[in-house]
Formats: C-alpha cells, structure tokens, sequence
C-alpha cells in the first residue's frame, strides 16, 4: 500500500515538474502554426508572435499573443474580415506588385491567423501529442 | 432554404430578443445588423460573420462529425460618444448571447433551435478606423444549433 502510495507521489511530482514544459512545448506548436498565415508586410505582426506563460506546476497558463509597440495593430489585422490579404492581395494589387510598389503575399495568409489554427483539429491533435510526448505518456 | 450560423443569429437578435438587439436591413436603421458585410456609409452598426467552427468530437452512434460553427459580431461607432455606444450595444448583443437555450423559430419556413451561442471571450476593442475615426468592437462566439 504505501510502495503504491510512494509510486504514485513520486509519478505526480514528475508529471506537475514536466508540465510547464509541455503547455509552452504545445504553445510553440500553435505559434509555428499561427505564423504560416499571419499577414507579413513589415514583418514587424509577425515578429510580435510569442509564447508567453504564467503561473507554475500543473497551474502553468501558456499563452500565444501578437502584438508590441511595434505591432499595435495585431488585434485590428486578426480580427478585420475586411482587408485583402494573401493570394486575394496579390490578384488585387498584381499591378503594383509588377511595378515593385509591393511585395507579394504568401498565399495562406489571412485575418484571424490566430483563431483559426487553435480551432485547427490537426494543430490541436500535434499539441496533445506534444504535451504527452514532454510528459512521457507516449514512446 | 439555408442558413448560415450568422443569418440565425441575426434574426435571433433582430426577431426573437426582446426588446430586439438591433434592427433587420434595409428597413431597419437604428442599430442595423447586417451579415457577412458593413456598408461604409452607415455610422452605428452590426455585422456578423461566419468564422471556422469547432470540431467536438463524432456523433457515438452514426460517427458523423461534429462541428459546430463559428462567428464574429463586429459592432462600428461614430462621434464623441461612438465608444461607449459601441460598448452598451455590445453588452446587450453579449447579454442575448448569454441567455439563449434550446430556443426555436422560424426563418421564412424553416424550423432552427439555438440550443446556445457560446462567447469567446468578451467584447474586444479592436481600433479605430483611420479614415472616419469610427471605433470597431468584436465579439466571437460558437453557435450550437440544429435545422438549419
């Protein structure tokens, strides 16, 4: 009984010391996810990506955010449906673009770049993997 | 006929709220809420757009998917009192939201339950527009409805 008992304490302590590791390793995966879409013009939005995380223990939050001073604009681009952006910007602006007054877009890019790979089933299922893999749930 | 999610949920503000959240285009003009679109020269009002949903799972017993849909509430204000107008609009859109369970109705003649409009999140200050000097506030939300 106390063999099982110590077992599980000692396989507790393990998991709460792995956690925070796993909720940014998952974090990173979201972020990586959210910068091949992101809008890029001056680059300065997605530079602004990162990873940030609070608290300790299994009670660590690991957050993915945009936006710095110079970025400032990071919640008006995500949530904006109104703006070209991507292979819709470069058929719009395919003149300017010819005459160098722009650079093309990546094709993926687009508003809510954030949202959407965190309602992504296929980023979710490499996050949950991920945080099991930090944890040692999986081989 | 269908419906987008953003449809249902402007009926369900316009037609089924009360005292309703905004008004139904074209005819309505204070607080109209339009869908997919904000016309330029309107001032003070609401638009919804769908969004990517949330997948939740599979149906255990036909294994079909289940996703449930998603949407952005974007609320413009104008003039000196634009941003506290956006934010008193906004609560009430966030209040209606808040309290809708397994309501149904019709849209011309089809049958819809909102069964629940779960926010994400709260009212969102998302700038200002640089031309007019108009304030946007967003709000998101996943939509559990049937019949549509």
């Amino acid at each position: 009984m106390q063999a099982t008992l110590r077992y599980i304490t000692t396989y507790s302590a393990k998991k709460v010391k792995h956690f925070p590791h796993a909720m940014v390793a998952a974090a990173k995966i979201l972020l990586r996810a959210s910068r091949k879409i992101v809008p890029i013009d001056t680059k300065a939005l997605y530079e602004s990506g990162r990873v940030e995380y609070s608290g300790a223990g299994n009670k660590t939050i690991a957050t993915v955010t945009y936006g710095d001073e110079k970025a400032y604009y990071a919640v008006w681009v995500h949530q904006d449906p109104t703006k070209v952006h991507g292979a819709a910007f470069n058929q719009k602006y395919a003149a300017e673009i010819a005459r160098g007054l722009t650079h093309p877009r990546r094709p993926e890019e687009r508003y809510k770049f954030l949202e959407e790979p965190a309602r992504d089933e296929a980023v979710q299922s490499e996050m949950a993997t991920e945080i099991a893999r930090v944890l040692g749930e999986t081989t | 006929m269908s419906y987008s999610p953003a449809q249902l949920v402007q009926h369900y503000l316009t037609e089924q709220v009360s005292p309703p959240v905004g008004s139904l285009p074209p005819q309505g003009v204070v607080w109209p809420v339009y869908v997919s679109s904000m016309p330029q020269d309107v001032d003070q009002c609401v638009a919804i757009y769908d969004t990517k949903g949330m997948t939740y799972g599979r149906n255990m017993r036909t294994g079909e998917k289940v996703v449930r849909p998603g949407i952005m509430v974007r609320i413009r204000a104008a003039g000196p009192e634009g941003p506290q107008g956006a934010i008193d609009f906004g609560m009430l859109i966030v209040a209606a939201f808040d309290v809708v369970k397994n309501l149904t109705f019709s849209i011309g003649n089809t049958e819809v339950t909102i069964a629940a409009i779960s926010r994400q999140g709260n009212l969102v200050f998302a700038g200002e527009e640089p031309e007019r000097q108009r304030v946007i506030y967003t709000l998101d939300a996943i939509v559990i409805a049937t019949g549509y």
